[in-house]
């Protein structure tokens, strides 16, 4: 009987999904592709996902390292204190950023006056979704670099390579898989983050406003263009969850 | 050229040991737990001692006074040993070819004809694209040895380098370790639990146990003469006895021991009349005489007489318990199977047996 329970969670999960699908028709598609609001938050996305990605790896990477290598007491507080916006509720999230970095804040007050001012900006969209966004891919990284035996990393330093080389030719290519798949996982968490955006960036069409801000705005002045990019968002997600799976099954090296 | 001489403290022991060598093949013989592969990690630098030094062939890996606040620490990949890990610790991401071209160094050239020499010398000829991980346990160790010795180093490190495999394999890879150590004439040190295994390849051989070198000599010497009781247990002397010295004759090289179980003559040692002492036999030394048999001089052979309650076949031949007194079984006899035969050996037979004072040794208590 156990097949009962799927069939709620489908009826749950993938009839919404599929009512989304029939919400638009052809020429929808083709106007929504083709309005301004799409094609900005389309950019919007594009650019700040990457550039929150491009900084996630750089500082998530050595992170991740120091996290699976170091025993130190207090680790699980660093541990803890990374994980922890995975689960704070995103409005929470922007709302610790906009204090923090809101023109009275501490770090805020002292950035305006050499004349930097983050809240509302496109960098406040990147720092939003590398807030949320990062915990996935550290997690996975440190856990890909703990899997990986220790024997061999020694072996490699006995063999006379340093440190570093080490790193690229042992560690690196044997916790790939691992890295790839939080990247993946990070960069959707990324592309979808909302909740934090809007508090601490704000909704400004082709400044800030994301595809899932886009798809909020849109529900009350373009119902189908609002459909388009929830099918969009739909699509890549999908893709992107069944890429990880294929990877974590077959294992990349 | 090795010369260690290293301290460590850990939670629940303390590593304290000196050990120098030359070109030898020494085995580290002990139970798990004992320091051996933590020595091994010391020497490779994968772990730093608290103090003391490290020298392989003239250079200083390591130096730290007592007391001294900085030591000198050279990293791993700075140090020329050659380590072979328990589980080969392979590159399962590599082929054989690339896990041994791993360490080289120097020209194309050079590296190629080494890496083809050393395939030869370890059996590897055909497997060189394979997958590490498609290879058998015994052909891993080969690669992992030969990944090892392509980085030319001055000490080669093994840790119970035998210990997954079965043994036909065994035997062969000891001999391929040899003719390694015959070809490369640098100090080889391994760890094992396996008397065998130390008999048969340990030049050199030192018994470890909670951190601490209890003998090291040559093969002959710790299996044969052990200093104490519990190196004797180790080596597997089996036949260890206490005692209390009746007579000493020092003119006469002589000992008279009167045992808790019966009563012998040992080689002359310095002590006196009254002193407990400790002393045992190697199975093997010990041997079967025929009944009537003339013996040489009287005194000297010991000869006991007990029944034989158990008769285990061993390799070539058999494990003898033999009963002397009240016990179940006080003597541990290895024979050859042609001997057995020619005695037509049966379990409940009463036998005469003799610890020829020659091979009687005395053991310090501890």
């Amino acid at each position: 009987m156990y097949w009962l329970s799927v069939v709620v969670w489908l009826f749950l999960i993938l009839i919404p999904i599929l009512s989304i699908f029939g919400s638009f028709s052809h020429a929808d598609l083709v106007a929504g592709l083709g309005s301004p609001l799409v094609r900005e938050a389309l950019k919007v996305s594009a650019v700040s996902s990457g550039i929150s990605m491009a900084l996630i790896l750089t500082l998530g990477l050595p992170t991740a390292y120091f996290l699976a290598h170091s025993n130190w007491r207090g680790k699980i507080f660093l541990d803890t204190l990374l994980d922890l916006p995975m689960v704070l509720p995103p409005a929470v999230a922007g709302t610790a950023l906009l204090l923090a970095f809101g023109r009275s804040g501490p770090v805020g007050r002292w950035l305006s006056e050499i004349g930097l001012v983050i809240p509302f900006s496109l960098l406040a969209v990147v720092m939003a979704q590398t807030f949320v966004a990062a915990p996935f891919f550290i997690r996975s990284a440190k856990s890909g670099f703990q899997a990986v035996d220790r024997n061999l990393e020694q072996a490699a330093q006995t063999l006379g390579k340093t440190p570093c080389q080490v790193f690229w030719r042992v560690t690196f290519p044997l916790s790939l898989p691992s890295l790839v798949s939080g990247m993946i996982m990070s960069w959707a968490r990324a592309l979808g983050e909302f909740g934090a955006t809007l508090v601490f960036a704000g909704n400004m069409p082709g400044r800030t406003q994301t595809l899932s801000l886009a798809v909020y705005t849109a529900m009350e002045t373009d119902f189908p263009a609002a459909m388009v990019m929830s099918a969009l968002l739909v699509i890549v997600s999908f893709v992107v969850l069944m890429a990880v799976k294929l990877l974590a099954g077959k294992g990349l090296g | 050229m090795l010369e260690v001489q290293v301290k460590k403290k850990f939670r629940s022991f303390t590593l304290d040991l000196e050990l120098s060598a030359g070109n030898e093949l020494i085995c580290l013989l002990g139970p798990s737990g004992a320091g051996k592969t933590t020595l091994l990690h010391m020497v490779a630098g994968l772990m730093e001692p608290d103090e003391g030094l490290i020298r392989v062939n003239n250079k200083s890996y390591f130096q730290k006074p007592a007391g001294a606040r900085r030591g000198r620490q050279l990293p791993p990949y700075r140090r020329r040993v050659g380590y072979v890990f328990q589980n080969y610790a392979l590159f399962p991401h590599l082929t054989v070819n690339q896990n041994i071209l791993f360490g080289a160094k120097g020209s194309m050239d050079e590296t190629r004809q080494e890496a083809s020499y050393l395939v030869n010398l370890l059996r590897l000829r055909g497997l060189e694209q394979r997958k590490v991980t498609e290879l058998s346990s015994g052909q891993q160790q080969r690669v992992a040895l030969a990944r090892a010795l392509i980085t030319r180093p001055d000490i080669l490190l093994l840790d119970e380098p035998f210990s997954n495999l079965d043994e036909l394999i065994r035997r062969k890879l000891r001999l391929d370790l040899l003719r390694v150590h015959r070809d490369f004439r640098i100090p080889i040190m391994m760890v094992t639990h396996d008397l065998e295994e130390a008999s048969t390849l340990g030049e050199m051989v030192a018994v470890m146990d909670s951190g601490r070198i209890l003998q090291v000599g040559t093969r002959e010497e710790v299996f044969y003469c052990p200093r104490s009781r519990r190196v004797a247990r180790f080596v597997g002397m089996k036949n260890i006895f206490d005692g209390r010295v009746a007579e000493v004759k020092p003119e006469e090289n002589l000992l008279k021991v009167a045992g808790d179980k019966f009563n012998v003559c040992l080689p002359y040692h310095p002590c006196r009349v009254g002193d407990r002492i400790v002393f045992g036999i190697r199975p093997e030394n010990i041997s079967l005489v025929r009944n009537g048999a003339e013996l040489g001089k009287r005194g000297e052979n010991n000869v006991l007489k007990g029944r034989l309650v158990e008769m285990i076949p061993e390799g070539p031949g058999y494990r003898l318990f033999l009963k002397t007194t009240a016990d179940t079984y006080d003597l541990e006899i290895l024979i050859p199977s042609r001997i057995a035969l020619k005695h037509q050996l049966t379990v409940g037979k009463e036998l005469s047996v003799t610890l020829r004072k020659t091979a009687l040794h005395l053991l310090r208590e501890d």
